[in-house]
This record gives structure tokens, sequence and C-alpha cells, in this order.
């Protein structure tokens, strides 16, 4: 179920980076940003820069951020621990505590 | 055989000058952000877990918790805390029926967790910001690398005195501690963000071929029609994603490539 809305997930951030991609750079001419004026770039270098942004970011939100795999998940009470770490701890029996006998399975004959 | 090795000299020196950089860079975001305390916090509420059965939520909206307990910040802690002695008297005050046995082998592999998960965000970060200063800056490695090999008086320059300089520098930033524990003070910052702004004007002024071509205006007419455009934003956006994965490798490998090459050079190898 997880690995079904990461999947989701990295589909939309794709498609968002896509769109940005392709679609703000023939619009810069038009763009106008309140007080600045217009964008003074050309077509080619509004599409370097947003490749250059989006790879930036990528690298940091993937690699750093909150989709990084270092990034600490919200612990559960059904948290599983990860491969590598240790168990749940259980009280040891004591030097003088009875062992427990194992009970002996029957092994299939050959 | 001389003249490349030179330009090898000095590209290396160039791209250390640039890792040196990129590790002040990524020393000033991670002071600012501080994401070794997240990664502490993780661990230690992982503990709580392993060692209570209960979750944090659960350990913090018990009444017998200590208000201390709630009010943790995080940030102003390092990993001196995960001692078994300090981490047992803790568990104890989350949770009297904490079983505190065999923490120092369960801290052991806790404290392995957090150093690597912090050193791993670094040389992702290291990563990020390389390609970051590489592509918005446009440091191209293609034109840099060309320059130096057709320009005997730039090559001599790259390989002598400011190979020198580069390596002087590395020297200098090696000695200084790197401990993530260590909290800076706002000094400290203001001091590493001017040595980051001087070393960066330092770096424009010396190395200005291969750099900010793409943000000229006439860039595209440069190169004259629309096919040879879309080719100079092509190499041009390669050159400088591939400095930028070169950089992130870090300073002490081109560091000791410029000593190795530094070797080579006739008046070094004569002395």
């Amino acid at each position: 179920m997880k690995r079904l809305k990461i999947t989701k997930l990295n589909a939309v951030i794709l498609l968002v980076a896509a769109l940005f991609l392709f679609v703000l750079p023939p619009l810069t001419p038009y763009i106008d940003v309140p007080k600045l004026g217009k964008i003074p770039l050309s077509g080619m270098q509004m599409f370097y820069a947003v490749l250059s942004l989006e790879i930036v970011l990528a690298v940091y939100i993937f690699g750093v951020g909150v989709l990084s795999r270092t990034q600490p998940q919200p612990i559960s009470a059904g948290y599983a621990p990860q491969a590598g770490s240790i168990p749940v701890a259980t009280p040891q029996p004591g030097p003088t505590a009875p062992a427990q006998k194992l009970p002996v399975t029957p092994q299939g004959g050959h | 055989m001389l003249s490349l090795i030179e330009t090898l000299t000095g590209f290396a020196a160039i791209m250390l000058m640039l890792s040196l950089l990129v590790k002040t860079l990524t020393s000033v975001v991670k002071n600012q952000a501080d994401y070794y305390s997240d990664n502490l916090k993780h661990e230690v509420q992982r503990l709580a877990l392993e060692t209570t059965g209960k979750t944090w939520d659960a350990l913090m909206q018990n009444p017998n918790t200590p208000d201390w307990a709630r009010n943790i910040h995080w940030e102003r802690l390092g990993g001196e805390i995960l001692t078994p002695a300090y981490m047992g008297w803790f568990l104890k005050q989350l949770d009297q029926n904490a079983r505190v046995f065999d923490l120092d082998t369960r801290l052991k592999i806790h404290v392995a967790n957090v150093n690597y998960a912090f050193q791993l965000r670094m040389k992702n970060l290291a990563l990020a910001l390389g390609l970051g200063l590489c592509l918005f800056g446009n440091i191209n490695a293609f034109t840099i690398w060309k320059s130096l090999y057709t320009d005997q008086q730039l090559r001599a320059t790259f390989s002598g005195p400011y190979a020198d300089k580069a390596a002087t520098l590395a020297n200098a930033q090696a000695t200084q501690g790197t401990d993530p524990n260590k909290k800076p003070t706002q000094d400290e910052l203001d001091s590493q963000i001017k040595s980051l702004q001087k070393n960066m004007r330092s770096f424009l002024t010396d190395v200005s071929f291969g750099v900010g071509r793409i943000w000229r205006t006439n860039a595209q007419n440069e190169a004259g029609n629309e096919k040879h455009s879309a080719e100079f934003f092509l190499y041009e956006f390669l050159g400088s994603l591939l400095t930028g994965i070169l950089i992130s490798i870090g300073a002490p490998y081109w560091h000791d490539i410029l000593q190795a090459l530094a070797a080579l050079r006739p008046d070094k190898a004569n002395a």
C-alpha cells in the first residue's frame, strides 16, 4: 500500500515537472511579474533554468528532504524495525531460572 | 605531454576550489537546517518503543511522564546523550517498566544509524548544492578544460600559483573540525558566510572563462541559427551537469590528485 502511494506520488511529481518544463518556456515573453516586469530570458534560457531547478530540487527532495529514505518516518504502534536493527527487548532468563525445554518437532522421514 | 600535465593540474586546482566552495556552502546550509537532530530524535523514539513497547505519542500522553520530556529541544542536543547511563535513566523516567538491559549494544546500533543517515544526507546535500552552483552559475568543465589546453599563459597560471593557493586553502580547511555534534555560535556562522562570499568572489575573479555564458543576452545569437542554438544549450547543460557531479566527489579527492600531479611538474620533480 505504501509502495503504491509512493509510486503515484512519483508519477504526479514527474507529470508536474514535465508540464513546467514544456509549458513555461514558450510562455516566457507573456509572463509579467508584478513590480518586476517581463522576464528578461529567452525561451531556451528559461528551459535551461527550469530544467536546472528541477534537477536540483529532485536531488534535494529524494536525497535529503521529505522523500529521502533517510528522512525519519513517523513511528506507529505497528512499527517494524528496519533490516539490520535489533528486535524489541525481551527479558532474558536469569542464571537460576530453569531452562525451558524446547518441544521436539517430529522430523519428516526420507 | 607537459602541456597535458599542466592542463590536468590547472583543471584539478579549479575543481578543488569549487569543491571547497561547495563544502563551505553545505556546512552553512547544514548549520541552518540542523539535519542531525531529526535522525537523533527518531532513533531515541525507536529505542523508547523497543524498550517500553509504547510509541512516543503514547508515552507523552502518560500523566506520569515528566514535563521536561515533553519539551525537549532536540535541535540543541547531539550524540552525547546516546550513552547507556543517560539513556537508561531517561527511559526509566518515561516508563518505570522500561527494559533497559543490554543498552550498550543497542545504542551502538542506534548511534550507527544516526551517523549513517546524517552522512548520507550530507553527501546528497553536497550533490544538490554542487549541481545548483554549476547549473545556475553555468560553470562548464568542457570550456574550462578547452581554455586551459589552448591558452598557454592561462595554463601556467592555473597549474602554478593558483594550484598552490587551492592546496593551501584545502589544507587550512582540513584542519578545521567537522564534528556534526558541534553547534556553531552566531559569530561562527557569520564568519562562515563571509568566508563563503569572499571565496566565491575570488573564484569568479580568477576563473572568468567558462562561467555564465548561457545567461548572456546574446547567448543564442553567438551560435547563429536555432539548430546551433540548441546544440549550444545542450553543450552548456551537459558541461555544467558534469562539473556539478565532478565537484561533488569531494575536496579530498581533488586535493590528492593535485598533489600527485604537482609532483610530476618538472620544477617539483627536480627539487
